[in-house]
């Protein structure tokens, strides 16, 4: 056999070879699979869901997915789609992959303690969903208000010590202030940031800062602590683990994200008093 | 002297020189039983070998005994009850010894002679025993008396081939062969790079028979010869084992440096974890489990430039043996995963050679000759200039910074030869390295040596026909020491790494190998004291190594014996047990039982075994840079139980003219393995940390391998293709290892054309594991206010659930061996190869990053690959002369 013939076999037999022992590429990442965000919030008759191609270019394709809410009692599909942009119950909207926000009014507001479930069709095939709405978390401390003294500093805080249960349901605890601010052109009202951002669940106490001095300031304000379940908490912890990880609530081949229910505890007054 | 007289004296006589002896006296029948013979070749030195300075005529047997004592002044007891009467003798036997005379005054009676202590005593000539007719012998090269081993030796009866027995020369050139066929016999060997060998004999010889091979006539850089020869099949020399010799490793192409690890790599059973560790990991385990035994004795990180070749000068090497299995052909050693053998050659005893090699990492050389008559002795070395070259390419702006690595290598044995089976052989070998950096800012500085030590003595000897005796004395230590200094332009020098150890293995073994007329029956006993002694207690080079501080000492005392026999031909058995104190930790007993079957073109076998050692790694196999460099520290375990190693296989092989193919399957499960903890991210973890901070596991392996040879014409192949499955468990999760390849497939080539032989290596493997990424998912920061604020969650699926690319690689090489115009039995050979042909983009580990944009929505998820070997070319020029 000349060595041409000896290279001839053996390239043929590389090829043949590489074809049998090509398997897909583990780095690749499926262009396929969907990403579902889903909180509902008890109280709410509203629900959206927020369904995205995380591994495709903005200019792809957006999902085609169908999905129903089941509560005990009734099953309510999502029956129309809004666009993402405008946000969609507080998921991830501000990426550049194609997504779209399926939004279902609900016959009864989301209620604590039930267990709603989740059903849908998407692109590699069916999925579903589960979880349980937690209770609200309770406030021992303050009660219903709290006359807070403007600092005399002008790089202060306002201090709220507060005092809480957080119920067993909750896996992220976080504090939220809607507040009425004013200056010199008038007054207003929005979301007002609160330290930390989230309290641990596990403890009994901690203080929340308000910083004092804003653009426009502070005159009161109403604060409430938003529980949420596990399944949106072990998402978010969950980056760089390997399977089999925690539960998220949802089931289903190509499906990643999560679908969890929220809560909020009793709501006390915050009011600013100048010095 | 009256006769009844002589009678009396001659008790007397008979009776004081068997009391001594510790025959009592008052039991005759011990007396009685004593039975002589004539004809006796004396041992030099003997009492029988004394000059009988003996010259008499006509006279009555006793009176010629008495004088003969007289004469030669040595005691000669007798029983003048036991002459015949009225025999008188004569014996002209001044130039006879005492046993020439004996049989001169004996001949004509019953009577024989014995050597019992200082006396010979006279005695009735017993009949003889039946004697177990046994060929023994070396194997040797014709000129340099090297022996050769695994020759082939078959003695048939003249005129035909029916009733012929064969045996194979063991790696001392040694062969035993019992119950050969009587009367006139042909001896004929065989064995590879040799033309064969044949002589007739009108009797089986009785003594050593010392057979002189002469070169064969063709081309040693072919596997050609290899094939065509048989004898010289990797697969077909040993049952257990593949066999690499240096002809073979010249005949594939050569990756930097000529390396007998790298040729090894072909068997089914081994599996190389990268392009850049050239140990081969044996049938699912790793290489702590497979020791590296050179003469004898263990080499700790025999290799160079991060394991990318092997620390043992091709120029040394007589032959290296792959063991799969830690059964039957590995008992002695009692390791988890086989091992790995090298035996290194002795030096020619015809003339002073010289031999080497230039190359472009280093050159190498060796001197070998003969010091007497039965004296050789081998010298050889090999130095990089690594650093230098780097050095050049810096000053000449090809570089940005050289690379200040540097090894050399060196190994002397020298053997005494005795005479029939006796020899000493005396084996010292050094390997250092090291690292001085100091980059170019002056900041930084790392000093790192590392290197082993070893020195083994290896005796053989004989005890009656049949039995050889094996005795190995070794000792061997690695040490390293390692400095890293930063900032050392500030007042206050960080120091970023900082430690040292050695390990080191100091062993006694002794082996007896009976050549029984049914089998081999082998019995040994081994004294083992291994250290391990590391201490990095300061280390910041946490991506290769962890902080850490060992310090352990054992003894381990082993024995063990085996028996090999036919139960009924073809039917053959061999059964073994090993007994070990790990002192401190545990006992452990390690039996292994095989039965086989050999037809006339073919054979197959079934077997069991089950095996422990002491070492553990602080080797993390899951770590990237496990990949990346081969070396490891091991220390003793401290506290039981210690791994453990069982294992059952199946094997079939046949040959048909110029194939031989060899079948393998096999499972087995490793326990009490100490391994670490899954890596999240195999790229960031440490190679090297504390195994007492680890977690008892186990794993398990099992496979088809398969294996086989050809030649036609010019052209020779090997090949070999493997499908395995590999696991660990930890806890409750089971995995894949990450060094684990699926299937492999390897081809072997050579083709002669003139004194050209070109030579190619394709290997095909499936890839490695890694895990999986699933998804990358942003997740928002959910509040009533909708602020927005996500993060990415990466989800990676099961640990190593993935399979990296294929892996292709086709190495080429060719090599034109030519004599040196008028100079004799000279040759230089010039060599080219180039590794990985066409590029293949094969890689070692994968990557997926994704960016996130800092000034706006976006995101870029992106793979990054790290690479194997490129293509790359290598020359160089051997000489020998």
């Amino acid at each position: 056999m000349s060595a041409h013939r000896l290279l001839a076999l053996l390239a043929t037999m590389t090829a043949g070879g590489c074809d049998y022992f090509a398997p897909p590429d583990p780095l690749k990442l499926d262009p396929d699979i969907i990403s579902i965000a889903m909180v509902l919030v008890a109280g709410e008759s509203h629900a959206q869901l927020l369904v995205g191609h995380p591994h495709r270019a903005a200019s792809g394709a957006p999902p085609d997915v169908t999905a129903s809410l089941i509560a005990p009692g009734w099953r309510f599909p999502f029956s129309y789609t809004t666009d993402a942009e405008e946000g969609c119950g507080g998921g991830p909207t501000s990426w550049s992959f194609p997504m779209i926000c399926l939004n279902a009014s609900l016959p009864e507001p989301i209620r604590e303690g039930v267990t709603y479930r989740l059903e849908g069709e998407g692109p590699k095939g069916s999925f579903t969903g589960e979880t349980v709405i937690p209770f609200a978390s309770l406030i021992l401390d303050p009660g219903d208000t709290v006359r807070l003294h403007r600092p005399a500093d002008s790089s202060g805080w306002f201090r709220i010590p507060i005092r809480y249960r957080a119920s067993p349901e909750v896996g992220t605890l976080r504090p939220e202030m809607f507040g009425t601010l004013r200056n010199s052109n008038g007054s207003g009202s929005r979301w007002i940031n609160v330290n930390p951002r989230a309290l641990n669940v596990e403890d009994r106490t901690d203080t929340l800062s308000i910083w004092a001095y804003d653009e426009r300031r502070i005159v009161k304000g109403s604060m409430h602590l938003l529980g949420i379940g596990w399944h949106y908490t072990s998402f978010r912890r969950s980056s760089r683990t390997r399977f089999p990880w925690p539960s998220f609530g949802l089931t289903g081949d190509g499906v990643y994200g999560y679908f969890d229910g929220s809560a909020k505890s009793r709501r006390f007054q915050v009011i600013v008093e100048e010095r | 002297m009256s006769r009844a007289a002589r009678s009396g004296t001659a008790w007397l006589i008979l009776l004081a020189a068997v009391v001594p002896l510790g025959l009592a006296a008052q039991d005759p029948r011990q007396i009685v039983l004593l039975r002589g013979r004539i004809g006796v070749e004396p041992e030099p030195g003997s009492l029988l070998a004394t000059p009988s300075r003996l010259t008499i005529e006509r006279l009555p047997l006793a009176d010629a005994l008495a004088r003969l004592s007289e004469r030669s002044r040595v005691q000669i007891a007798f029983s003048s009850t036991l002459l015949p009467t009225g025999h008188h003798v004569d014996c002209d036997c001044a130039g006879l010894n005492v046993a020439g005379a004996l049989d001169r005054l004996l001949r004509d009676t019953d009577l024989g002679y014995v050597e019992l202590g200082s006396q010979v005593v006279v005695v009735p000539r017993g009949e003889p025993e039946p004697a177990v007719a046994t060929l023994t012998g070396v194997v040797r090269e014709e000129v340099s008396l090297e022996p050769i081993a695994f020759a082939e030796v078959v003695v048939a009866p003249a005129g035909g081939v029916a009733g012929s027995v064969a045996g194979f020369s063991d790696r001392f050139g040694a062969f035993v062969i019992p119950d050969p066929p009587a009367g006139p016999v042909r001896i004929e060997t065989t064995a590879f790079g040799y033309a064969d060998w044949a002589r007739d004999y009108a009797e089986l010889p009785g003594t050593p028979v010392e057979i002189l091979l002469a070169p064969a006539p063709i081309e040693l850089d072919s596997l050609g010869v290899l094939v065509g020869g048989r004898v010289g099949d990797p697969i077909s020399i040993s049952r257990d084992a593949f066999v690499v010799d240096p002809a073979m490793i010249r005949t594939m192409p050569t990756v930097m440096e000529t390396d007998v690890l790298r040729v090894i790599a072909i068997s089914p059973s081994a599996s190389a974890p990268s392009d850049f560790v050239s140990v081969p990991y044996i049938r699912g385990g790793t290489s702590e489990g497979t020791p590296v035994l050179f003469d004898g004795v263990r080499l700790f990180n025999p290799f160079h430039l991060g394991g990318f070749f092997s620390a043992v000068n091709p120029e040394a090497v007589d032959h290296a043996t792959l063991l799969s299995s830690s059964g039957a052909g590995a008992q002695h050693i009692g390791s988890l995963s086989g091992a790995i053998e090298i035996a290194s050659r002795d030096g020619a005893r015809d003339r002073h050679r010289v031999a080497g090699a230039v190359g472009l990492a280093s050159s190498r050389l060796s001197v070998e000759g003969p010091v007497g008559g039965s004296t050789s002795y081998l010298v050889d070395g090999r130095r990089t200039y690594i650093d230098l070259l780097t050095r050049g390419l810096e000053l000449a702006g090809v570089i940005p910074e050289h690379f200040p690595y540097s090894f050399s290598d060196l190994h002397a044995k020298v053997t005494h030869d005795f005479g029939d089976f006796r020899r000493l052989s005396v084996t010292g070998y050094l390997n250092s390295e090291g690292i001085s950096y100091v980059d170019s800012a002056a900041t930084d500085r790392i000093r790192f040596d590392w290197g082993n030590t070893a020195v083994a003595a290896h005796y053989r000897d004989h005890v009656g026909g049949r039995t050889f005796l094996d005795v190995t004395l070794g000792h061997s230590r690695f040490a390293n020491d390692l400095l890293a200094l930063s900032g050392l332009d500030r007042p206050v020098v960080d120091t970023s790494a900082f430690g040292g150890g050695h390990m080191s293995e100091t062993r006694a073994d002794i082996r007896a190998t009976w050549h029984l007329s049914r089998g081999t029956l082998t019995a040994g006993g081994q004294a083992i004291r291994v250290a391990g002694v590391h201490d990095y207690s300061h280390s910041e080079l946490e991506d290769v190594l962890l902080p850490l501080k060992l310090a352990a000492r054992q003894w381990r005392l082993g024995a063990f014996a085996s028996l090999g026999a036919t139960i009924r031909d073809p039917w053959r058995t061999r059964v073994g047990v090993r007994l070990d104190r790990f002192a401190g930790v545990a006992h452990a007993f390690s039996p292994f039982a095989e039965l086989s079957y050999e037809g006339r073109w073919w054979a197959a076998r079934i077997s069991g075994a089950r095996s422990h050692q002491s070492l553990v790694s602080l080797r993390n196999e899951e770590s990237i840079a496990a990949s990346l460099l081969a070396y490891d520290l091991m220390v003793p375990v401290q506290n039981g139980p210690v791994p453990r190693n069982t294992e059952v296989s199946a094997g079939w092989e046949g040959w048909r003219g110029s194939w031989r193919l060899r079948l393998d399957a096999y499972a087995r499960r490793m326990d009490n393995l100490r391994l670490p903890g899954l890596a999240e991210d195999p790229l960031n973890e440490p190679v090297l940390g504390d195994p007492s901070l680890r977690l008892t596991g186990s794993g398990t392996a099992s496979g088809v391998e398969a294996s086989w040879s050809w030649a036609g014409g010019p052209l020779s192949t090997v090949g070999s293709y493997r499908w395995s499955r590999a696991t660990r468990t930890l806890d409750t999760v089971t995995y894949v290892p990450r060094f684990h390849r699926e299937h492999e497939l390897e081809l072997g080539a050579a083709l002669e054309s003139g004194r050209s032989t070109w030579t190619a290596r394709l290997s095909l493997r499936s890839g490695q594991p890694t895990t999986p990424i699933l998804a990358a998912v942003p997740v928002g920061i959910h509040d009533s206010r909708g602020s927005g604020d996500t993060q990415w969650v990466v989800l990676y699926g099961e640990y190593n659930a993935g399979r990296l690319p294929h892996y292709l690689r086709l190495d080429l090489g060719w090599r034109r061996r030519s004599p040196v115009p008028r100079a004799g039995e000279r040759f230089v050979t010039p060599f080219v190869s180039v590794t990985n042909l066409f590029s293949a983009p094969n890689v070692l580990a994968g990557e997926t990053r994704i960016d996130l944009a800092d000034d706006g929505p976006g995101v870029s998820i992106e793979r990054t690959y790290l690479p194997q070997m490129p293509m790359l070319a290598f020359f160089g020029l051997e000489f020998r002369f």
